[in-house]
């Protein structure tokens, strides 16, 4: 445990000492649950508190409000710069804390906290810092950075690499016409063209427990981390008559939960009749959820639903709420990065094909989803997927000059369906 | 072997890879037009791979940093640095034998590198993503093989040297293709391949008389074929096509129509459900059966006819 | 999409393609350029023979007796130029056109041309060619081709811009406006194509295909066993006694089926009338027409093979703006292409039964605020969960609660001041709400230069010079004679295909 938490504060030193040396870019790789929030919380503070102005770049804006709620907490004055759409969310600071669509309405914040999206729209001839904090960054694209770039100075990129890659709308084969790949990640563009920048992993999961942590760092990440929790910190504690996958998640972290094999479309009504059933059992079984802080009932915002499409998010809140379920998060993995859960029930992305896809085959849709949860994850699949793995050619386009991904999407979904397959509950 | 990357779903095209079913016969057992290369095709091919064999040291110290001679004829797996050519290495991967013309290998002493002349062109950096992936799975047997062939399998590198054509010339111009997932994918194919082949076809696989004309045809149709997507390229599209076309099945029309008709394998059954003339039999049938309905309403909505 | 598997089903039991489009969505100019053209194998830049021209009974047709021949390709191609460059002088007259600028606030007169030309070409292989061929063109010493080399750079630049109709593929307009109940990928094949759409009298789909694969292709992908038959001898007699009558027939015969099919999904197309948005997207193709004018004219065109720096940023962001914006276009101008939403359940059609335009809402400042409620019944069952957002036009509401057949919607957008409340439907109306509202505009807000964390700090080595323009040709002769360097260690053909399979 001690030994954890000395890996863990090494790891933030090393980077703080990075920050106030001469690198001109640092780069945090951060597994999931690995402090990134904290890391860029304590950062900012320490930076404020030797007299700096800190601008950060998020990529969405919850996670941007997030951020401000966290920031403003530790007591630093904090601006949020934010579009014209924008309404301050549920349990906004009352104090401490500016808003605005322009910079000009943020003056006396330290520290300025807007999306990539917004930033692209200040100048550099109003205003260049001397050090700028990307979060997520490796949820950002090349091209959101090429808009941001020129505001800073220097840069601390802070980001999980086993994340979705950067999506777009546009045919893939015109934008491979082009000479450079606008859609590779901030991270990754800025190790390409600075080479020598220190990349510095965080080494320890806080989030994922010891039994879970092992099989997201084997099957998604090249670089290994642990779980930071004892095997004894943590425990969910199930009322009675629960679903024996809940059961067993409860128990082990994972449970792979099996519908009968059968080839279904996406939005397959018994997968979700299944996930809103086992989100009702969750939601009134008087779970509690123990950790070294003590015991809590489980509300329904520790509980979230990850699923692949929006018709499937659609079909799932629909049916959540008809049983009159409210509150509980539904979402697809694109939209969960960076989130986090007590228990979190995952659509798995192959169940019920025919015949996989590139898409559902992404590994970093399969760790987004199989990696929100600090107590339990029960995978929902059809079975068969297996054998879809082994049925899907290696027919992918090769395009010169890239190099294969770190973690290939096939590679991790098999691996990760091996470890689970211990954990496989039968449906009743 | 590249049916088992290929189309690793499709246990008719790994019979036939398994069995070894020569291509040529096939053709003519089932009809199919011969295939083959056209003369200036084959012409081009001869010319720039003498012209990029030529090139190899200059292209393989330039991508590899491996500094050689021209290639040094060879015959067993090389231990030595330098540029190895061997003609006609009889290798196996798993139980299957490989058998290329020719491997050429460039190696520093440590890691061998497999170099692949190819007459596609490059245009500016730029080659057909398609047949790139092909050359790489095609290259993912040879590393295979060799790697089987090896003392020390590590040292056969999945980093290949590929040459091309550079734009509308024949200068060669070299990349590297890590081919590493391709291999990876090649084991797992080999561990789960089942070698339940038909009688006729176990005997020509373990040497007995090859199999010809009808004879061929009927052995194959004995295994599963799985229609879809990627068939052209497949020697016996032209014969699943037919089946598939006598048949009215829905995977003629493609992948996504087989995936979300799932074991709905008749179009006429699949639109009978859509339009309400046939009652589903359980779950599956059901979401398909409500998924299509809509599809086919939709449909009848927007062409102003009630199907 | 459902709806699509559901044409293709219908497609394939009927043995007759099906439509998927009752609107034209591609711009069809009423004197387009077509061409078609076939290559020697391998080659990706030796035509042997190119039909082209915009009149459908009298199209020009050029050999090559030797295209693997720098000075004859040189010479066949300048006339191709000059034909392209009367073609494209038709398309020089301007109008002006009041256009705001700046924020636009301020308004000026420019002056757009009041057409411009459109390519048409049998398939996706040929428009490749014909970008490749521009490029061919740009790298020769002579104006007029150089000049040919430029416009059909343009030309090629817009074939990946989603909504273009510079260069149109039949292919392409045939997949946009129909269904087959074939595989996705056979397609590619015009004629197969055709076959599906207009099967001839007495045949149906599966056996016209059929005879369609029978015929050459319609280039420029080669047919090996044509090559070998009636190509060789008729390139042979060309070359050795001068006489290209044989290889003209072998070009007619091979390029004729090609043309024909060309025209006939130009035909097909036509029938349809157009939807609404097409002269709008025709309109950017328009003003890009202009704009490359004026650079021809000034000398400042350039173009380079694939664009990088930010240049490439700002393709992305267009290439991303326009294909969401053709989605969403050609939902709203043909009902079956929104069609495919409702299938989905995306989008809902319906009647409205009630309407409360005088609802209204108080917001978080404590202020009460307009939200008319509707209410529609919706011919599919809806299955989206409350929140979901819909869209009438400009209009935009969101789902409060759906019970039956019945869903409640409170217009958020649009509509919710006294003076726009007749945007809002009346009852009775027959409503499609669509999942997508007006076109949102968005800067690309890209700077001038890249920042230093997307720039490396060296420039990579550049290529060495190599003799790039090496003549297959050449080197066949230079190979023949022996005197190829190391012609000891020769590699010979792998004789796994390559480029020629």
């Amino acid at each position: 445990m001690s030994t954890a938490a000395t890996r863990h504060e090494s790891a933030i030193e090393e980077v703080w000492d990075r920050v106030r040396g001469t690198d001109r870019a640092v780069v945090v790789d951060s597994p999931p649950g690995a402090g990134k929030s904290t890391l860029v919380r304590e950062l900012t503070r320490r930076l404020v508190a030797a007299g700096e102005h800190v601008p950060i770049v998020v990529q969405t804006n919850d996670q941007a409000d997030d951020l401000v709620i966290a920031l403003a907490g530790a007591g630093l004055r904090t601006g949020r710069l934010h579009g014209q759409e924008w309404t301050p969310p549920r349990g906004w600071p009352k104090t401490k804390v500016r808003t605005g669509t322009k910079l000009g309405e943020l003056g006396g914040c330290d520290v300025i906290v807007g999306t990539a999206a917004k930033w692209a729209y200040v100048k550099a001839d109003e205003r260049v810092w001397p050090l700028g904090i990307i979060d997520e960054a490796y949820q950002m694209s090349a091209a959101a950075l090429v808009r941001v770039g020129h505001l800073f100075d220097r840069l601390l990129l802070v980001g999980d690499p086993g994340q979705l890659a950067p999506f777009t709308v546009a045919d893939e084969h015109s934008v491979r016409s082009l000479a450079t790949w606008p859609l590779d990640t901030a991270a990754g563009t800025l190790l390409r063209n600075h080479p020598d920048t220190p990349v510095v992993p965080l080494p320890v999961s806080w989030r994922l427990a010891p039994h879970t942590a092992p099989v997201i760092s084997d099957a998604f990440y090249t670089r290994a981390f642990t779980a930071g929790a004892a095997p004894q910190d943590r425990r969910l504690e199930l009322g009675s008559r629960t679903h024996p996958a809940l059961a067993h998640a409860a128990e082990h972290g994972w449970a792979l939960l099996e519908l009968p094999e059968a080839h279904v479309p996406r939005t397959d009504p018994a997968l979700v009749a299944t996930l809103a059933e086992l989100v009702h059992q969750l939601v009134t079984a008087e779970v509690s959820t123990v950790d070294p802080s003590g015991a809590r009932p489980l509300s329904h915002a520790d509980v979230a639903v990850g699923v692949v499409h929006r018709d499937q998010k659609a079909h799932v809140e629909a049916a959540l709420q008809r049983r009159g379920i409210t509150g509980v998060t539904v979402d697809t993995a694109n939209r969960l990065q960076g989130r986090q859960y007590e228990v979190v029930l995952a659509w798995h992305p192959l169940s019920g094909r025919r015949d996989a896809s590139a898409f559902h085959l992404e590994a970093g849709r399969l760790c987004v989803l199989a990696s929100r949860h600090r107590q339990a994850c029960v995978v929902v699949t059809r079975g068969g997927v297996e054998e879809q793995l082994h049925a899907y050619p290696a027919a992918e386009p090769v395009w010169l000059g890239t190099d294969p991904p770190q973690v290939d999407g096939w590679e991790a979904n098999r691996a990760f369906l091996e470890r689970l397959a211990a954990h496989r509950v039968p449906h009743r | 072997m590249a049916g088992l990357l290929d189309a690793p779903g499709c246990r008719r095209r790994l019979a036939l890879d398994a069995a070894r079913v020569d291509l040529g016969l096939l053709a003519e057992a089932i009809g199919a037009p011969p295939s083959g290369q056209s003369p200036y095709a084959r012409e081009r091919d001869g010319t720039f791979a003498h012209l990029a064999t030529s090139r190899l040291p200059e292209l393989v110290e330039r991508h590899l940093g491996i500094e050689c001679g021209a290639a040094v004829e060879t015959d067993a797996l090389p231990t030595g640095a330098g540029l190895w050519v061997w003609r006609e290495p009889r290798l196996r991967l798993g139980d299957f034998p490989v058998t290329p013309d020719q491997v050429v290998l460039a190696s520093d002493g440590t890691l061998l590198h497999p170099v692949e002349i190819r007459s596609y062109a490059c245009v500016d950096g730029h080659a057909d993503p398609a047949k790139v992936a092909g050359t790489a799975r095609e290259l993912a047997v040879v590393v295979g093989a060799l790697r089987q062939a090896a003392p020390v399998p590590e040292r056969v590198s999945s980093r290949a040297l590929l040459v091309l054509p550079r734009n509308f010339g024949l200068a060669p111009v070299g990349t590297t293709l890590d081919v590493a997932p391709q291999v990876r994918r090649l084991g797992w194919a080999l561990s789960r391949l089942r070698a339940d082949l038909p009688e006729r076809l176990r005997r020509q696989a373990l040497g007995g008389p090859a199999l010809a004309g009808e004879a061929l045809v009927d052995a194959l149709a004995e295994v599963d074929a799985r229609f879809g997507d990627g068939c052209p390229s497949c020697p016996m599209y032209t014969h699943c096509r037919t089946g598939a076309e006598r048949d009215g099945s829905v995977s003629r029309a493609g992948a996504a129509a087989a995936n979300l008709c799932g074991p709905v394998g008749l179009a006429t059954h699949a639109l009978a459900l859509a339009h309400g003339e046939r009652a589903p039999h359980g779950e599956s049938e059901q979401a398909i059966a409500a998924e299509l309905a809509r599809a086919a309403q939709a449909y009848g909505w927007a062409t102003g006819s009630t199907s | 999409m459902s709806l699509d598997v559901y044409q293709r089903l219908l497609a394939l039991t009927r043995a007759r393609a099906v439509p998927a489009a009752s609107r034209a969505h591609r711009h069809l100019s009423p004197r387009p350029w077509v061409l078609a053209g076939y290559h020697l194998a391998g080659e990706p830049s030796a035509p042997v023979a190119i039909r082209y021209g915009s009149f459908r009974d009298s199209p020009k047709l050029l050999t090559i007796a030797e295209p693997r021949d720098r000075k004859q390709r040189f010479a066949a191609l300048g006339g191709l130029a000059r034909d392209l460059a009367t073609y494209l002088s038709r398309y020089t007259v301007t109008e002006p056109v009041v256009r705001g600028t700046g924020n636009g606030r301020e308004l000026e007169v420019d002056h757009c041309c009041t057409d411009a030309p459109q390519i048409v070409v049998p398939n996706e292989a040929t428009a490749h060619w014909v970008g490749l061929l521009g490029q061919y063109l740009r790298t020769l010493d002579d104006p007029v081709l150089q000049q040919a080399g430029a416009h059909l750079g343009w030309i090629a630049s817009r074939r990946h811009l989603p909504g273009s109709c510079v260069l149109l593929t039949a292919t392409d307009l045939l997949t946009a406006h129909w269904r087959t109940g074939q595989l996705p990928t056979e397609d590619g094949h015009l004629g197969r194509l055709l076959a599906w759409i207009e099967p001839p009298a007495g045949s149906d789909a599966w056996q016209a295909a059929r005879d369609a694969e029978a015929r050459p292709p319609a280039g420029p992908a080669s047919d090996p066993a044509w090559d070998q038959v009636v190509l060789r001898p008729a390139l042979e007699r060309a070359k050795q006694q001068g006489d290209v009558r044989r290889l003209k027939i072998a070009a007619t015969e091979v390029l004729d089926v090609a043309w024909r099919d060309t025209w006939a999904a130009l035909d097909l197309v036509r029938l349809l009338p157009p939807g609404e948005h097409v002269a709008k997207r025709w309109e950017s193709d328009r003003w890009s027409w202009t704009r490359h004018r004026e650079r021809v004219l000034a000398g400042t065109v350039s173009f380079t093979a694939r664009l990088s720096d930010v240049p490439a940023y700002r393709f992305l962001h267009e290439l991303e703006t326009r294909t969401a914006a053709l989605d969403r276009q050609m939902a709203l101008d043909d009902p079956l292409v929104m069609a495919r939403y409702l299938a989905t359940g995306e989008a809902v059609a319906g009647v409205v039964v009630k309407r409360d335009p005088e609802h209204t809402v108080t917001n978080p400042g404590g202020r009460s605020v307009l939200r008319p409620l509707l209410w529609v019944r919706v011919n599919a069952a809806f299955d989206r969960p409350a929140g979901t957002e819909l869209w009438l036009g400009k209009v935009g509401m969101t789902v409060r609660a759906s019970a039956d057949d019945t869903i409640e919607l409170m217009v958020v957008s649009g509509a919710v001041t006294r003076p726009k409340l007749n945007l809002l439907p009346e009852c009775d109306a027959e409503v499609v709400l669509a999942p997508f509202g007006p076109q949102q505009h968005f800067p690309d807000n890209l700077p001038d230069e890249l920042p230093w964390p997307t720039r490396g700090r060296r420039k990579p080595a550049p290529e060495p010079e190599q003799d790039d323009d090496l003549d297959t040709d050449a080197a066949i002769a230079a190979a023949a004679a022996g005197d190829a360097p190391d012609s000891d260690a020769a590699v010979t053909g792998d004789g796994r295909g390559g480029g020629g399979s």
